[in-house]
């Protein structure tokens, strides 16, 4: 086993990123053929009403469709480069709505996505994770109780339902939140975009008025999303959390009278685990699964350039998305699996 | 530390929440609420085919010309054009010479672009070498409007093998304020043709400023960053997927715009855009369901709807070369079992009326066509009858065929307008099959591949306002918009004859004709004209109905 002084097992990662390799490579392979077997042709809706023969036919040629499927691949892969740089040369190709860049228009969208879900997830973790021990320490006692209830109730609606719930509770009724318009008032000054990501930027720029305008603007969202995540993540810390301390080495711990600290870091410690692969997975899922929030809000995060995509058969948008939610889905997943492996040293093995 | 955390999160929580209502515009400016997004500002890009594209570009941009004020209101509060006069816009006047078949166009003075660029003849000329050059990604729309206006040489050979993408005389300068514009033939579409914004005309050295070599008429440029042309207002602020925010352009022409800034955003979802017109959040709001346009309307609190019937309507289309449909007699039946009444109730909110033609009803040569259909399934049975489907016997061999294809997204309107249709026909016996399609496989398979044997379509409409133009691309056989494949060679006959004709009465007479020809054994059956509608706070006026369906936001005026 190769490692650094961290304990960092490097052979399990490059071995890890090699097979995350092949995986892209399928998948995009994969993916430009289902969307080349979709029954219906992109051109009829890209060239709109009353277009002649002559005009498909140009709009056809020009994206390259009059060519076979594996001409169109060379060209999509960056082999065969006559009509510019492709995948393998870095160049995700352009959107055949709007003209701009596949890089471009996820520069646009992917930040707003990965704001919206980094806090959601930030808060779901924050409240999930106290909630879920203390409820685990005292299982039989109304906290637990009422954590159980809570956790069935909030994933037993779909977001959007929540979304909705909150927009009429606290910006119809309340007048507590903004309109859920987007995320920024229109009057606000937009800061110099340097990650994207609005509340960054504009704390980069020391621009304070526009960060609380962003976060009023995504405190509703983010709250209805990390109501919804909070309770799968509740359920799994209760119940990893009373698995540990019912073990016998926790018993064994107890008997050799250890500290309740020190019991308790043991306890986080094993039953994190399972927490994070799970956290992983949900924050993978939701780069593109966070569309209905985004669309309840007014986000136009990359769920909602996804949707809009598809139902377009704007073909390259849909390769450049799945490209980039499959690499930052197994990045996380790549990410948790050397986590467990620093925990757990014998699944590098 | 650790416990700070929590404390800082809930007060920037908190924090925001304080600056929740500090969003009320100044009274110059307005929000305007739109389910999707600008996705090109490029005419010749796919992009301009979104609505919002095409309500971005013709607030940028600017005509030769434009229709003349009709002095008249729809009964929901829209000013109308009156589609037979013009007045100029970029051209100050214009002359026809019949002889030598050309309009000399006279161009206005002193008219300067949002960067400051004086319009000249050199930007009519650029306008018409970029649309001829057939070299966006769009089945070239500015080409097909010079083709259909007439324009000479604007035709077939700018497609391979020929390739003749090069502007000739057929548009030449006589100086900075004069072009004279050859057509082929002279057609009545020549001057509704200019007021199209894909005919609109471009700033040439802002343009030409932002060419490079691999993209010499700047098509990059204008899909994703800005329109230069010397419309009323500038483009100030455009968020891909979020918000485009627009300024009056002081230098107009016409006079500064009343309303300052224009904040024109996307809101997907419906329920949003009604609540933040509601709140006043939002002045102006677009594209909801007739349901939610009649919900405005009752609840009232400072928010009014306006809505006019102008060229959006419903027809029911079925495939003229298949069985049973090659039967006028089947086509007849189908026609006298359509609940139009209960239709334009139960979807329209009492919002549509009857289409009574063939041609939209508001267009300069419609006509009330001899046969009308109305809902008798007496007659419809009888029709079947006489057909060879006796209550619908023999019509069970045509399972596929029987499915009726609308556009799934716009479930909200046509769902339960099929329902409506398929509950009638079951009556006569015929098992009517609902197939809702994505957008784009309905616009593949009915537009593109014209392969759908019975479909409902409430999206299509034909931009230049002539009944000739309303029929001549549907209903000839190698019309590019014959969705049914239609194929009558008197109606080829009938139609070539309209647009040679010169004499406009004549025009509208041989246009009467082909309407009652078609209405007689209809390929497609018009249902309904229904209203275009926006739900307005009480305070903005001004909304003037443009044939392309999207505000002009020159025309709004805020009280």
């Amino acid at each position: 086993m190769v490692e650094d002084g961290l304990g960092m097992p490097w052979k399990y990662v490059f071995r890890r990123l090699g097979i995350a390799l092949v995986q892209l490579a399928a998948i995009s392979v994969g993916v430009f053929f289902l969307m080349r077997a979709l029954p219906a042709d992109p051109v009829g809706h890209l060239v709109g009403f009353n277009a002649s023969p002559e005009a498909i036919a140009h709009t056809r040629h020009f994206l390259h469709l009059d060519r076979s499927q594996w001409d169109q691949l060379a060209i999509y892969l960056g082999l065969d480069t006559s009509s510019g740089p492709g995948l393998i040369q870095g160049n995700l190709g352009s959107s055949w709505t709007t003209g701009t860049t596949i890089a471009e228009e996820v520069r646009t969208y992917l930040p707003i996505t990965l704001e919206l879900i980094t806090y959601s997830f930030f808060v779901a973790v924050l409240v999930a994770v106290p909630i879920g021990l203390a409820a685990a320490l005292k299982p039989r006692g109304p906290l637990s109780r009422v954590v159980f209830v809570y956790s069935l109730f909030a994933g037993a609606q779909p977001e959007f339902w929540w979304g909705l719930t909150f927009i009429f509770l606290f910006y119809v009724k309340l007048h507590l939140a903004p309109a859920p318009l987007g995320i920024l008032n229109p009057l606000a000054q937009a800061p110099r975009t340097v990650t994207g990501m609005v509340t960054i930027d504009s704390l980069i720029a020391g621009n304070m008025s526009t960060f609380f305008e962003a976060a009023s603007h995504l405190m509703l969202p983010v709250l209805t999303l990390a109501f919804v995540l909070s309770g799968p993540i509740i359920k799994m810390v209760r119940q990893n959390v009373l698995k540990t301390l019912q073990s016998d080495y926790m018993m064994y711990a107890r008997s050799l009278g250890l500290s309740q600290f020190r019991i308790a870091t043991y306890t986080l410690k094993n039953s994190l685990a399972p927490c994070l692969t799970l956290i992983g997975i949900l924050y993978g899922y939701m780069l593109g699964g966070a569309v209905l929030i985004e669309q309840v809000f007014s986000l136009g995060g990359l769920g909602q350039y996804a949707v809009r995509s598809v139902l377009t058969f704007d073909f390259p948008a849909i390769q450049g998305i799945v490209l980039v939610t499959t690499t930052g889905s197994l990045l996380i997943l790549l990410s948790s699996d050397v986590v467990h492996a620093l925990i757990d040293p014998r699944i590098a093995r | 530390m650790r416990r700070v955390v929590p404390f800082l999160v809930l007060a920037t929580l908190v924090a925001g929440a304080c600056q929740s209502n500090s969003s009320t515009p100044s009274t110059t400016s307005i929000t305007i609420l739109t389910p999707s997004s600008v996705a090109a500002l490029d005419t010749e890009a796919p992009g301009m085919l979104v609505l919002e594209s095409m309500q971005a570009i013709v607030n940028l941009g600017e005509p030769l010309i434009d229709f003349a004020p009709a002095g008249t209101t729809s009964p929901d509060g829209v000013k109308q054009l009156d589609f037979n006069k013009f007045d100029g816009r970029l051209a100050e006047s214009w002359s026809l010479d019949t002889s030598t078949k050309t309009w000399t166009m006279h161009l206005r003075h002193n008219v300067v672009s949002c960067v400051g660029n004086t319009f000249t003849a050199d930007d009519v000329l650029y306008t018409f070498s970029r649309a001829k050059s057939i070299t966006g990604s769009l089945g070239p729309l500015g080409w097909f409007f010079y083709n259909t206006a007439g324009v000479a040489n604007f035709d077939n050979s700018v497609f391979p093998p020929t390739s003749q993408t090069t502007l000739g005389d057929e548009v030449t300068k006589v100086d900075d304020y004069t072009v004279k514009i050859k057509v082929a033939t002279v057609r009545r579409l020549f001057l509704p043709a200019m007021t199209d914004f894909f005919t609109f005309i471009w700033d040439s050295k802002e343009m030409k400023a932002h060419a490079t070599s691999s993209d010499p008429w700047t098509h990059d440029y204008t899909a994703n960053v800005n329109a230069p042309g010397f419309g009323p207002y500038c483009l100030e602020k455009w968020t891909k997927g979020s918000d485009f925010i627009a300024h009056a352009n002081p230098k107009y022409y016409r006079g500064k715009a009343s309303i300052d800034k224009i904040d024109f955003r996307t809101v997907p979802e419906d329920a949003n855009r009604v609540a933040a017109l509601q709140s006043g959040a939002a002045q102006i709001v677009q594209a909801l369901t007739p349901k939610e346009f009649d919900f405005l309307k009752k609840a009232g609190n400072g928010v009014k709807v306006n809505g006019i019937v102008g060229n959006q309507y419903l027809f029911f289309g079925m495939a003229w070369n298949i069985k049973p449909y090659d039967n006028p007699l089947v086509r007849q039946a189908f026609a006298e079992a359509i609940p139009y009444d209960q239709i334009l109730s139960t979807s329209y909110y009492g919002t549509a009326h009857k289409w009574e033609g063939t041609v939209p009803s508001s267009y300069v040569g419609f006509h009330k066509t001899a046969t009308q259909y109305s809902l008798d399934l007496t007659k419809a049975g009888q029709l079947l009858a006489q057909a060879g489907y006796p209550n619908g016997q023999g019509l069970d061999k045509f399972p596929n065929i029987l499915q009726l294809a609308y556009v799934a997204e716009r479930e909200g309107t046509l769902g339960p307008t099929a329902t409506l249709i398929q509950a009638s026909f079951k009556q006569l016996g015929i098992n009517l099959q609902l197939n809702p399609l994505p957008q784009a496989q309905f616009a593949d398979r009915v537009y593109a591949k014209h392969d759908v044997g019975l479909f409902l379509d409430d999206q299509d409409k034909p931009d230049l306002v002539t009944g000739e133009y309303a029929l001549g691309p549907f209903m000839t056989t190698t019309g590019p918009g014959n969705y049914t494949k239609y194929s009558n060679p008197q109606m080829d006959a009938l139609v070539a004859q309209i647009y040679a004709e010169s004499d406009p009465v004549k025009q509208n007479d041989l246009l009467a004709q082909a309407q009652d020809m078609l209405m007689a054994a209809p390929n497609w059956i018009p249902i309904a004209e229904w209203e275009t509608q926006w739900g307005v706070r009480s305070n903005i006026s001004g909304i003037t109905w443009h044939p392309e369906d999207q505000l002009r936001w020159y025309d709004l005026k805020v009280t």
